[in-house]
């Protein structure tokens, strides 16, 4: 399979796609550097506008956002302590107390390498892993996929953390949205209340710009910041080119939170932050010097920076082999491959190797373009955007949500439709119910209906045939240790 | 405060009521049909009664109480939506892209006027001569 992987190169080389990559990091950049924003949210908003577009060149901008933004949120980080995403969080402990020695410019040159390692060794991963598990799960029947589908809910719920009644209750509600529309088995209308808009089902990009878009765009509006408050050293000016020998010393620290990075964006639920705050925190234990660390360690920075963007491509090893994301923006990105007509899984393999494998390169290309466009305008540049004034960019976030939904099929019934999901984002956001179930639970809901009622037909209506198989057995344990591992944790806690 | 306008509460039991309304209806599907929705129905119905009753069960300072504080920004959004709806798209960017800036605090005109020209023609150039869409008109359609 591997040798579909170099097939792939020359269609991502060309220069449509390699835009699409630049435009993306930039775009990518400047979403993540702007406290409130986030990728997840720059994603959605973006989706629609897609839809006219190659496969690669969407896909292309998707990856280069994602890229970009999880480098862009140490900017704020580093130069005002405000995290521009919650993975850049860490970011903070010793780039502001940097930037505040008048080191700003060096801390964002460690943080721009340092994510464009992460981001490299992330993307190396989905290429070496993804195609062989991919081999593995074609082998999968309907019942396989349905516990897949069944693990791929509940670890999502189950090792987010939080609440796990909210976790389900999202899992339940995503599940419920997949319902809508016509049951493509026996023709029965579900849920669909007499509207023929309905028929079709929900369309994802609806589900999702409501649910992700909406409440930071409340937020936009209605929290006013003094950005004539924000000041920022202004003392970068030394290429990053000659700054990059000097951090070759951190190279054990990017070794191990490229490895931290990776291995939690493919747990699902985990995401960006937990990766960098455990990177943070193992490569401060490892120091010589642990007492420099929260006081201005260029370390501290890269740690975090490596291993929050070890995550990004990483995160899609499950969700391109099995359809399950590991983490919000990769549920969003599956959201992405389904417009395009794409469905994720070890089919997307066989079915589009072009597609699938031109994406691991783009990943890997949008890494690599980090260090050309973060580390030539990394710190006055970006740092610029934090000017921008809330409402008028919270007010233009309403107009492209109104544009991309409304373009899907050219009617208000979507756009309607999106308010309502806005009103349940912002209610669920609110009351801490979290949003990446109700995604998942609309991907795999359909998913996981279609191969139980297959698994049922084949077994003749006899519900062992899910348990027959030792892959089967092997998943419904997955499925007992997720639930009971961290009920006995609680448990064992009280 | 009312113990019921609590708003785990007042979620928990929207969630319950619009889950059995959805219930009556789920009865009307064909078996194999019904299987998940009415799966997935019980499971809300259960899920946010429990909800229900750990939030009662909290006093009235560990429970939150219900604030419509994203209120303003959300029925902005819902009235940008409606006149675009009434009178046409254009018209309403023209006029609701500057007005909400206004509304949430940015006052400085000369901005205000310059970068609505400008975004109203990115977006008149990129869609409707680019990418040919055809925007609601409204009363003017």
């Amino acid at each position: 399979m591997y040798e579909m992987l170099l097939m792939a190169l020359p269609g991502v080389l060309q220069i449509n796609n390699l835009l699409a990559i630049v435009f993306g990091v930039l775009a990518g950049i400047c979403v993540g550097a702007m406290p409130g924003l986030s990728a997840t949210m720059a994603i959605s908003v973006l989706i629609p506008f897609t839809f006219g577009l190659d496969p690669l060149v969407a896909l292309g901008l998707m990856a280069g956002i994602y890229n970009g933004a999880m480098y862009g949120g140490a900017i704020p980080a580093v130069l005002l302590k405000i995290p521009g995403t919650p993975a850049a969080v860490a970011t903070t402990f010793d780039g502001y107390p940097m930037a505040q020695k008048g080191r700003g410019g060096e801390a964002l040159q460690v943080a721009v390498v340092s994510s464009a390692i992460g981001g490299i060794a992330s993307a190396l991963s989905l290429m070496l892993l993804a195609p062989p598990l991919a081999q593995v799960t074609l082998l999968f029947g309907p019942a396989e996929m349905f516990w897949i589908a069944v693990v791929g809910l509940l670890s999502i719920v189950f090792l987010l953390g939080g609440n796990l009644v909210k976790g389900l209750v999202s899992a339940c509600f995503g599940i419920l949205v997949s319902l809508v529309g016509t049951d493509t088995v026996n023709g029965t209308d579900r849920f669909t209340f007499g509207y023929f808009e309905l028929l079709d089902g929900i369309h994802i990009v609806v589900l999702l710009v409501g649910l992700y878009a909406m409440p930071p765009v409340v937020d936009l509006l209605q929290t006013q910041i003094d950005t004539s408050k924000y000041r920022y050293d202004k003392s970068n000016t030394e290429s990053i080119w000659r700054a990059i020998p000097r951090m070759l010393r951190f190279w054990r620290t990017w070794v191990k939170s490229s490895l931290i990075g990776i291995w939690i964006g493919i747990l699902p639920g985990a995401g960006g932050s937990m990766a960098a705050f455990l990177s943070y925190n193992e490569a401060k234990r490892n120091s010589k010097n642990p007492d420099e660390w929260g006081h201005g360690e260029p370390e501290g920075v890269a740690a975090a920076e490596t291993s929050n963007n070890a995550d990004t491509a990483a995160a899609l090893i499950p969700a391109l082999t099995l359809g399950i994301p590991g983490t919000a923006v990769a549920a969003i990105m599956l959201g992405g491959l389904l417009i395009h007509g794409l469905q994720p899984g070890p089919m997307l393999f066989r079915e589009s190797p072009e597609i699938v494998f031109g994406f691991m390169w783009q990943f890997l290309f949008g890494a690599i373009l980090l260090i050309f466009l973060g580390g030539s305008l990394a710190t006055n540049s970006f740092a610029q955007l934090l000017k921008l004034p809330r409402p008028l960019l919270g007010s233009l976030i309403v107009v492209l949500m109104f544009i991309g939904v409304y373009s899907i099929n050219e009617r208000m019934f979507d756009v309607y439709l999106m308010l309502i999901f806005g009103a349940v984002g912002i209610a669920f956001d609110k009351l801490k119910f979290p949003l990446p179930p109700v995604v998942l639970g609309l991907i795999l809901g359909s998913f996981a209906e279609e191969n139980l009622r297959l698994s049922l037909t084949i077994g003749l209506g006899d519900w062992s045939i899910l348990a027959k198989s030792t892959t089967s057995l092997i998943l419904i344990s997955i499925v007992l240790l997720i639930i009971l591992t961290p009920l006995i944790k609680r448990l064992r806690q009280t | 405060m009312n113990r019921l306008l609590r708003p785990l509460t007042f979620v928990s039991l929207l969630l319950i009521v619009g889950c059995l309304y959805l219930f009556q209806e789920a009865s009307g599907f064909k078996a194999e049909s019904a299987l998940l929705p009415v799966t997935m129905l019980l499971s809300l119905i259960i899920l946010a009664s429990i909800l229900l009753f750990s939030d009662q069960g909290k006093t009235a300072e560990t429970s939150a109480p219900l604030s419509l504080s994203s209120g303003k920004a959300f029925f902005v959004t819902v009235g940008f939506v409606v006149a675009v709806d009434l009178v046409g798209f254009y018209p309403t960017l023209v006029i609701g892209l500057p007005l909400i800036a206004y509304l949430f605090g940015f006052k400085n005109l000369k901005y205000l006027v310059i970068s609505t020209a400008l975004i109203s023609a990115i977006i008149f150039s990129l869609f409707d001569v680019v990418m040919m869409k055809e925007f609601p008109l409204g009363i003017f359609g």
